[in-house]
């Protein structure tokens, strides 16, 4: 049975200056190994003085290109984040999911002009 | 250029954060480049410099290797240069700032710990409880915090630097303004696009796209947000924010946008965020994002 792990970001980053793409990447390879085994996972921003979207884009923007919409909405979770970041951290995740939808388009059009059939994926 | 034949001599003139004091910059740039013997730079018409324009003439100095020598070091505009820290390197001793209004010229050298030293400079530079520097919100300077560490982060990932990033501020308490500049010598945000994207562009249109959400990255992670997100945010503080690059001049001001051209490549880019520090606002939407439905 899956269960949900709550992780600080603050004890990955080491303090609540959270604000590298280095530092966004622990957090990431933290929460997909969770996901992974079936988990959810709840995201603590307890402590968090400083945050970037470069730091938020590799802890959280790259899961949409893992799971789908659907997977991380169900299994995913934030809490202890004060207003100014949950603005940020939805500036992001609202960017990500572009992101990705824009890299399925572009994949699908450069399979058009290789010649490649997209179901087939080959 | 005057001088002897062993030496190069060039004069810098005033220097403030506007499409002129970057002209000058370019122009200085060039005499620089072209110059091949030891060049020594005359201080004697540096009346005034705005002290977070000693980041981009660190750019502009690091280039080449010919030696160096500054003379004429009595105008207050080299008194500004004493009090941050800029000539320190050429060998002057830092002066006191009574005033505690200078935020330290530093140059970070080693990109490759560049992002840990920098967290160690905006902690020590900009704390709430920090002599001389004005007393904001917490909201506000958690805003400005977060700029300096997204132009930072930007410059250590896109600009392919090999001479590191620079940095100054300097707080003016009449006018309640903190302005300050980091720059790097870089490749410009054209050829970084042109590198990554595979897109050609003018110098200002590239500085355009990177300011409207676009991104040079590619594969797994997505970018593209952060010069987005400044740039709102000085439009809220009803600050200034100036970007240069290359031949590109952008600044937006409450007053408008002016884009212009410089006359020489500036030999990086640089990014000056000006805010106004008597702020109240609380920088969250009104209306609450809920934790709950964010993904």
């Amino acid at each position: 049975m899956s269960e949900q792990i709550t992780i600080g970001i603050v004890n990955i980053v080491g303090d609540g200056i959270c604000v590298s793409s280095d530092d966004g990447e622990k957090v990431y390879e933290t929460v997909l190994s969770i996901l992974k085994l079936g988990n959810g996972v709840l995201i603590s921003f307890a402590g968090v003085e400083d945050l970037t979207t470069v730091f938020l884009n590799a802890a959280i923007g790259q899961l949409y290109g893992q799971f789908s919409e659907e997977e991380i909405r169900a299994r995913l979770s934030v809490i202890d984040a004060s207003s100014q970041d949950l603005e940020t951290l939805k500036h992001c995740i609202d960017r990500a999911k572009e992101y990705f939808k824009d890299a399925d388009r572009f994949v699908s059009s450069a399979n058009k002009v290789l010649g490649v059939d997209d179901d087939n994926n080959s | 250029m005057a001088g002897t034949a062993e030496t190069a001599s060039i004069s810098l003139s005033d220097i403030r954060t506007d499409h002129h004091g970057f002209t000058l910059l370019t122009l200085l740039s060039e005499k620089l480049v072209a110059a091949t013997a030891a060049v020594e730079m005359d201080m004697s018409q540096l009346n005034w410099i705005d002290g977070n324009m000693c980041a981009p003439l660190g750019v502009v100095l690091a280039q080449g290797t010919r030696r160096m020598r500054i003379c004429n070091t009595t105008g207050e505009g080299v008194g500004i240069m004493k009090r941050n820290g800029f000539l320190q390197p050429s060998g002057y001793r830092k002066q006191v700032d009574l005033r505690g209004t200078t935020i330290a010229y530093t140059h970070f050298k080693d990109i490759g710990i560049g992002s840990s030293e920098f967290r160690d400079y905006v902690s020590d530079h900009f704390r709430q409880e920090e002599k001389g520097l004005p007393t904001m919100t917490p909201a506000l300077l958690k805003r400005f915090r977060e700029a300096l560490f997204e132009i930072f982060e930007n410059a250590l990932e896109h600009s392919y630097t090999e001479r590191g990033v620079f940095a100054c501020g300097q707080y003016y308490p009449t006018k309640q303004r903190l302005d300050f500049s980091i720059a790097d010598a870089g490749i410009g945000f054209a050829r970084n696009i042109e590198r990554n994207k595979e897109l050609t562009m003018a110098d200002n249109a590239a500085i355009r796209w990177a300011l409207s959400g676009n991104t040079c990255r590619r594969g797994g992670r997505p970018g593209g947000l952060g010069l987005k997100l400044i740039q709102e945010f000085i439009r809220l503080n009803k600050g200034r924010l100036v970007v240069v690059s290359d031949t590109a001049y952008y600044e937006w001001s409450p007053v408008g946008v002016k884009e212009l051209s410089l006359p020489r490549r500036f030999p990086g880019s640089v990014m000056t965020i000006e805010i106004n520090t008597a702020d109240k606002q609380s920088y969250c939407l009104s209306s609450e994002i809920s934790a709950q439905d964010i993904f």
